[in-house]
């Protein structure tokens, strides 16, 4: 970066000019606004769909209150209130969109959020935010007033859109109104909600019973929905409004269908009333929530296709317990939920029946016994002999790898698994924290059975390994073994967790396929299969491989990245040259630029040794000079390190140099150094009580005891004095030192002012 | 052999070390950068305090999104973008920059390179050119401040505001020249 031209500095108008700085103390305030600003919170789906965070609620209290601290130092009125409307400023202040807005405003509830976070709060009438409360709550605006102090409130106005962008188009403020009505024209008591372009809700309002409606907003609105108040009939309208307007919305019945039938029990009789029956659009979209009458009906009215349809109860079944002791309590009993779904495609009315049938649900119990050394090593009653063992996982697949159930089995070794289709594998896991276990065991289970699971812990195999990080230094990682079955799909088998030395071991009996890695939140599946004791040690830079590889060959194909990109694919092979996959790929890709570039890479290369060479002698000539180091000395490396940065600007070399020059430049900033402690001020001079090693000080001899009490011109009286007088000089300047030694003895010294070293 | 316009920069390094978690190397990353971008911010805002409130949200922002400014191309120009967003935001909200009040706070001031001797008349010069540079257009200021005063490259200021380079230097070449006639 070339401030201007040379040659137009002798008219240059700002010439020996900079633009004032900001005040440190910034970074104070930027300290305690971060901190302030940093509480997380749960999360908390309310009904609705909005996703509402209730403990924010302290973050947010915590926002406003820097807010309210910003605004109302000093006098609020005089100072931010140029147009005598109080509200109107605080309004439109910015402060308010870099923290907190309100998001959103439905009849007396206020959504506030926090627009970094997008965490969401509710508050009403009356509430206190951090010493303000909620004193008003109007269409378009909220109305804050200090608990205490009657004359401090503000407003913070619904504000929507992305305010992190920072680009909202600023919209005057209008106003949606209209009437919900039914195909019959008949006025209807529901709710409409506003949403901008991509979805985000803005403002909603229930209807009255006139099914009039009337929305205030400040964000163009994209579409409205509307439903009646009980969520069966639903209506979108798409439009692009960004003023007033008076839109009828009709809640057409003749564009959804309903889907009913009766839900059974599997003696026929009709369901519990309240029985929960779900439409569904398709995996992962609720379509529709019906819920049985008394006679077992249910009814959905949905909107598009449905392509199954669910019930479920709850379902509870005694848990088997050969040793129960009479009088103690029975407390094997579990909870299932005895799902019944019909898959289909309705599109138009029809009915479905449900048959909540417990019959076509079957048990497949037993005990699971450890055998070690050939002998079993559960107690004669069931219980494993070490009690600290973590409870076990029993899951259980069908053939296609489906997964049906699971369960925990407790630590008296008996289990219960309940199922609805045929069993064919069941997997028996130990999750646990540097060691897990994983058990396979096949079959075929297609009604209620016993089963014990023997587990042979002689033909157990070990897979272990490590975990390292890039810098090789132990890492916390997760790691799930999976098996895969011949049609692709992958079954978990077990999850470990690293020691603290990053070390894992897995015992199992069948085979594991591949072991997913997971550090942070980045999952990486590296394959096997291993089907016998094996050790594997994961370096989590493979991790990074492939995109660091594609990063490489992005930056190949320019022109001032190319040889960078060839150091950093370099260091890649020569970690990761043997790495299936991208490894191969790096060392193949590397292979192929020397052959292509040969002579091109050599010419880069010799010119990062030369200065390489260049910058180590630089660096050590730097750590010779120490503090003391005079200004032409300086700005020699000054302009080593500059013609070093550039010249390797595209590779670590130039950075490391520039990193060198910023600490040069910073280090012969400031108020030079002479190095030395001083000692009590008698306003004879500057009294040294020691001397710094290895510093101006101890270059010119001065010792402890002796006093400054001039430097160059001017008079030194106390430290004060000389500070000042040092302050007039650049580190590196020569200044001479007239001093009295302890014995009386003046005389003046030569020296190199110093600077301050990290 | 060619250099790039930014050399591999150290705030990325900061940057990162923010991510790890280092709990100071975001602030070493506000002292390196926070002058820049409040020079930019007092050319668009032309008030300490307007420059001061919008720069700390700048860098709360970041320290929210260090990962989207890890991401970007040349993280000090995603900064300076930030940065203009934000105070065209705050003008917006507040209706023009420091509009109704007189320019009395010292925003110029003589360089540290700047002779002894130089400084006494330098001061007064300071103060006549802020008055002229702060009279300038908004765009005009930015230019200046930017290539002039800050050392950026048509290049880079092209990747901030947009126009093609060709037309900044235009600009930036029209605007010193009005700027030194109110001189005069």
């Amino acid at each position: 970066m070339n401030p201007g031209n040379p040659d137009n500095r002798a008219n240059d108008p700002l010439r020996h000019m900079r633009l004032v700085d900001p005040n440190p103390e910034l970074e104070l305030d930027l300290r305690r606004r971060l901190r302030d600003g940093a509480a997380a919170a749960p999360v908390v789906r309310a009904q609705g769909g909005h996703v509402i965070r209730v403990l924010a609620a302290l973050a947010a209290c915590t926002l406003i209150a820097v807010i309210a601290m910003t605004f109302f130092d000093g006098d609020p009125v005089t100072k931010t209130n140029p147009s005598g409307d109080r509200n109107l400023h605080f309004l439109t202040a910015g402060e308010f969109r870099d923290n907190v807005r309100v998001a959103g405003i439905f009849s007396n509830t206020v959504i506030i959020e926090d627009i970094y976070s997008g965490e969401q709060t509710l508050h009403g009438l009356g509430d206190e935010l951090h010493g303000y409360v909620i004193a008003a709550i109007h269409p378009d605006r909220v109305e804050f007033a200090h608990r205490e102090n009657a004359g401090d409130s503000f407003a913070l106005k619904l504000t929507n859109g992305r305010a992190a962008e920072g680009d909202t188009p600023v919209i005057e403020s209008f106003e949606l109104t209209g009437i919900l009505l039914d195909t019959d024209g008949a006025p209807v008591a529901g709710w409409v909600s506003a949403y901008d372009a991509s979805g985000i809700w803005l403002t909603g309002a229930m209807t009255g019973k006139d099914g009039a409606w009337r929305l205030n907003l400040r964000a163009a609105v994209a579409f409205l929905q509307a439903g009646d108040a009980i969520y069966q009939r639903l209506t979108k309208r798409v439009g692009n409004w960004k003023s007033s307007a008076s839109i009828d919305l009709i809640l057409d019945a003749s564009k959804s269908f309903v889907i009913r039938g009766a839900v059974t029990n599997a003696d026929g009789a009709a369901a519990a009333p309240g029985t929960q029956v779900v439409a569904w659009h398709g995996p992962r979209q609720r379509a529709s929530i019906g819920s049985t009458n008394e006679n077992g009906m249910y009814e959905i009215h949905a909107n598009a296709p449905v392509l199954a349809v669910k019930a479920r109860v709850p379902h509870v079944t005694r848990m088997p317990d050969t040793e129960h002791v009479p009088g103690k309590p029975i407390s094997m009993l579990r909870t299932d939920l005895l799902t019944v779904q019909r898959d289909g495609f309705w599109n138009a009315d029809a009915t479905v029946d449900l048959k909540l049938d417990p019959n076509t649900l079957f048990t497949v119990e037993g005990r699971v016994i450890h055998q070690i050394n050939g002998q079993p090593s559960n107690d004669e009653d069931g219980t494993l002999r070490s009690s600290s063992t973590p409870p076990l996982q029993i899951a259980a697949y069908d053939e296609a790898g489906e997964w049906i159930s699971s369960t925990t089995a407790p630590n008296t070794g008996a289990y219960a698994l309940t199922a609805c289709r045929p069993i064919s594998r069941l997997v028996v896991s130990m999750n646990g924290m540097a060691s897990a276990m994983a058990f396979d065991l096949q079959g075929h289970w297609y009604t209620s059975a016993t089963q014990d699971i023997v587990i042979d812990h002689d033909r157990f195999f070990t897979l272990s390994g490590a975990v390292r990080d890039a810098n090789a230094a132990p890492a916390g990682a997760i790691l799930a073994a999976l098996l895969q079955l011949p049609n692709g799909r992958e079954i978990p088998l077990c999850d470990i967790a690293t020691a603290q030395n990053g070390e894992y071991s897995i015992l199992f009996n069948g085979e594991i396929s591949a072991l997913s890695v997971c550090m942070g939140d980045r999952w990486r599946t590296f394959g096997g299969p291993w089907h016998a004791s094996d050790r594997m040690d994961f370096d989590l830079g493979l991790l990074t491989l492939a995109q660091q590889l594609h990063d490489v060959k992005q930056k190949l194909s320019g022109e001032t990245t190319f040889f960078e990109a060839c150091l950093a694919l370099q260091e890649l092979v020569s970690r990761y040259g043997s790495a299936p996959g991208a490894g191969v790929e790096a060392a193949e890709l590397l292979r192929g630029v020397q052959t292509r570039y040969g002579d091109r890479l050599l010419t880069l290369q010799r010119e990062y040794e030369e200065q390489n060479r260049r910058f180590q002698d630089t660096l050590q000539a730097l750590q010779a000079a120490g503090s003391v180091l005079p200004l032409a000395d300086a700005e020699t490396h000054m302009q080593t390190l500059q013609d070093i940065a550039k010249r390797a600007a595209n590779n670590r070399l130039g950075a490391a140099a520039d990193r060198e020059l910023t600490a040069l430049r910073n280090s012969m900033a400031g108020v030079p150094l002479i190095g030395f402690t001083p000692g009590a001020d008698n306003g004879d001079g500057c009294a040294i009580a020691s001397v710094l090693d290895n510093t101006a000080a101890a270059k010119a001899g001065l010792q402890a005891g002796d006093r400054i009490v001039k430097l160059d011109s001017d008079d030194v009286t106390n430290f004060q004095s000389l500070y000042n007088a040092l302050s007039r000089h650049k580190v590196g300047e020569s200044v001479t030192l007239e001093v009295v030694r302890a014995d009386g003895l003046r005389f003046t010294t030569t020296l190199t002012l110093g600077r301050r070293l990290q | 052999m060619k250099t790039l316009d930014a050399p591999m920069p150290l705030e990325l390094d900061l940057l990162k070390a923010h991510r790890q978690g280092d709990p100071d190397a975001f602030f070493q990353l506000y002292r390196l950068l926070s002058p820049r971008i409040y020079h930019y911010l007092l050319a668009i805002l032309r008030e300490r305090a307007d420059a001061e409130e919008v720069l700390q949200s700048v860098f709360t922002e970041v320290h929210r999104q260090s990962d989207r400014l890890l991401q970007a191309r040349d993280a000090r120009v995603y900064l300076l973008r930030i940065a203009r967003n934000k105070a065209i935001d705050f003008m917006r909200q507040r209706g023009g920059a420091g509009r109704n009040r007189p320019l009395d706070e010292a925003l110029l001031l003589p360089a540290d390179d700047a002779s002894p001797a130089e400084l006494a008349s330098l001061r007064e010069q300071c103060a006549r050119a802020q008055r002229a540079l702060f009279e300038l257009p908004q765009e005009d200021r930015e230019l200046i401040v930017l290539h002039r005063l800050e050392g950026w490259s048509f290049r880079e200021i092209h990747d901030v505001l947009g126009a093609p380079e060709s037309t900044l230097s235009y600009r930036y070449h029209q605007a010193m020249k009005t700027l030194s006639e109110k001189l005069q």
